[in-house]
């Protein structure tokens, strides 16, 4: 005989011939975690699919903002340039066989008046220790040179009311870098605020589209193992084991779901606005280091979406009476 | 199922006064149910799945619940296994009225207590034979090792030594309830349930199912219940209890009890 009776008398109700199941480990957990994803790969895949297409959706769309902002801002900016150039046009006359020294190390938006003014015929003269004879134009931060004279052209910021079109020790001031009117600048924030309002209707949108896809999916894949949680807790699983195992899960196919969405979402945004807008554009006028801080959010929103979804289930099935979970069949 | 015609119905309250009637003696009764019933509630209507069952199986004993289809077999088997929640009557494990355990109490009378068969196996098919059999082990908290050596022990006993890293999709419905068998004894449990445990099986490897489940019975002194229509299991159960209507109406020896069919 395997059993050996215990002889106690025990009346009924008294629990003393009963244990209380131990709590097993969080490898253990881990273990029936990756066994099940690995082994029911076919599914998981299906499951962490959902998951990835959810959030490269809500990423592609987080970084459109961003690549379509930066694009925006290059043209604005290209725009200004012209209109720049047109206004030292109008300074000075024709900008064809105008010598243009550059001095130190241009600015952006200083790059930009140069390649519109070369494009428009000025020759363009590099000097690096800021030695520049009579010019003609001076573009550059650099303090322009006692030695510069004729017409001095510059971004000049301070204070550039002052400066432009005056005379300074023999030279003409041009100031191309003039200040936005009070029109401008509401135009621009009015813009700004129709931007902004836009993004944020289209980013909650692409949240709630994200959002119910992806609980749709780890309800599914929760709810259709119930028959396997009845068998566990007949085996003896405590339901905080079980709650233990399907959260476990949701992080692990949440983060992957979410690591590879973000990058589908991401390169395929970018591939988008490059096809309109040509790859160096998109290359050079986007803000990287916003592109990966919402990359990093939408693999936050992925997790944290995944376990939500899973945990009612989760909860449900733990709390379940055996005969019943494994009743429920889907 | 020839059966149902040819019993006769015995009054049902005097069948519970007799069960009672049994002094209880101490370590000897490892299972005693008093005055189960359970109604499933839908929307339009009640289902009186047991009416008032009472029961009483010995330590080592081979039981067999018999009764046709819908007759509230299963209901008990999930009531004696502190599976389901009876309406009303209670159900003593080795003197312990499982109605008082909480969650965790109860996930360790499920663990090491009783051991479980189903008619569709239940095992998980995302693991191996090993592994399905290791799992109780698992939670009861047995080391690995002490796990892995009883396990593949337990398999060679039913005759899946040569199996035992295969998956259950991989085997034929017999030895899926082999290794059924093996995992409902990993805990070395008092009582093995087994729900319909032969329903999925031709009736060959069902034979051989009842047998193995006798001879395990035998060799290791543990109590057998099995809920069955299965006729086979007349020649080698201890004891029949014939249940009609969530009654039990026949308590008794199979040679005592005229129930008809081919036996």
């Amino acid at each position: 005989m395997a059993t050996s009776a215990p002889a106690s008398p025990l009346t009924a109700g008294d629990s003393h011939a009963i244990g209380r199941q131990p709590s097993l480990p969080l490898h253990v957990a881990w273990g029936v975690v990756t066994q099940g994803i690995r082994i029911r790969l076919g599914r998981s895949l299906v499951t962490l699919t959902s998951v990835a297409l959810g959030i490269a959706f809500l990423a592609s769309i987080l970084v459109g903002q961003v690549v379509q902002r930066g694009v925006q801002h290059e043209n604005d900016a290209r725009d200004e340039a012209i209109r720049q150039s047109a206004a030292l046009e109008a300074e000075i006359g024709r900008l064809t066989g105008k010598r243009v020294w550059l001095i130190g190390t241009p600015d952006v938006q200083e790059q930009r008046l140069l390649t519109i003014m070369t494009a428009a015929g000025a020759e363009l003269v590099t000097t690096i220790d800021g030695s520049a004879p009579a010019a003609t134009l001076v573009v550059g931060r650099a303090p322009v040179p006692a030695a510069a004279t004729g017409i001095v052209a510059g971004s000049f910021t301070s204070p550039p009311a002052a400066v432009d079109g005056q005379k300074v020790d023999g030279r003409k001031m041009v100031n191309f870098a003039l200040p936005a009117t009070a029109e401008q600048l509401a135009a621009r924030a009015d813009a700004a605020f129709r931007a902004s309002a836009r993004t944020a209707w289209i980013t909650s949108i692409a949240l709630a589209v994200t959002a119910i896809g992806i609980t749709n999916a780890m309800l599914m894949s929760v709810t259709e193992r119930f028959r396997e949680i009845g068998t566990m807790k007949c085996l003896g699983a405590l339901g905080s084991f079980i709650r233990r195992v399907f959260v476990l899960e949701a992080c692990l196919i949440g983060t992957a779901g979410g690591l590879s969405g973000a990058l589908l979402g991401m390169l395929a945004s970018c591939a988008s606005y490059a096809l309109r807008y040509g790859g160096n554009a998109v290359l050079h006028s986007t803000a990287w280091g916003s592109v990966g801080l919402l990359m990093f959010a939408s693999v936050v929103v992925s997790i944290v979406l995944s376990v939500a979804a899973a945990v009612y289930p989760a909860w449900v099935a733990a709390r379940m009476l055996p005969a019943n979970a494994l009743r429920s069949s889907v | 199922m020839t059966g149902s015609s040819a019993h006769q119905v015995g009054s049902p309250a005097h069948l519970v006064d007799r069960l009672l009637e049994i002094p209880d003696s101490g370590s000897k009764v490892i299972v005693r149910a008093v005055g189960l019933t359970k109604v499933y509630r839908t929307a339009n209507h009640e289902t009186h799945a047991l009416r008032g069952a009472s029961l009483m199986v010995k330590r080592g004993e081979y039981i067999a619940i018999m009764g046709p289809s819908g007759s509230g077999k299963s209901t008990l088997f999930n009531m004696i296994g502190a599976l389901s929640r009876p309406t009303s009557g209670k159900v003593y494990i080795d003197q312990v009225d499982i109605a008082q355990l909480d969650h965790d109490e109860l996930a360790w009378l499920r663990c090491r207590k009783i051991g479980y068969i189903f008619q569709t196996y239940n095992l998980l098919r995302v693991m191996t034979c090993l592994e399905n059999v290791m799992l109780p082990m698992a939670f009861a908290g047995t080391d690995g090792d002490t796990a892995r050596d009883k396990a593949a022990w337990l398999l060679t006993r039913v005759g899946l030594g040569h199996r035992i890293l295969h998956k259950p999709t991989e085997l034929s419905g017999g030895q899926q309830q082999r290794c059924a068998i093996a995992r409902s004894l990993a805990n070395s449990p008092d009582i093995v349930l087994a729900d319909e445990p032969t329903g999925n099986l031709d009736s060959r490897t069902g034979e051989e199912m009842i047998a193995l489940l006798a001879q395990l019975q035998q060799d290791l002194g543990v109590t057998v219940i099995s809920a069955t229509h299965d006729h086979k299991m007349l020649q080698r159960a201890d004891r029949i209890l014939w249940i009609q209507d969530g009654l039990i109406v026949k308590d008794g020896k199979p040679s005592d009890l005229n129930l008809g069919g081919g036996h």
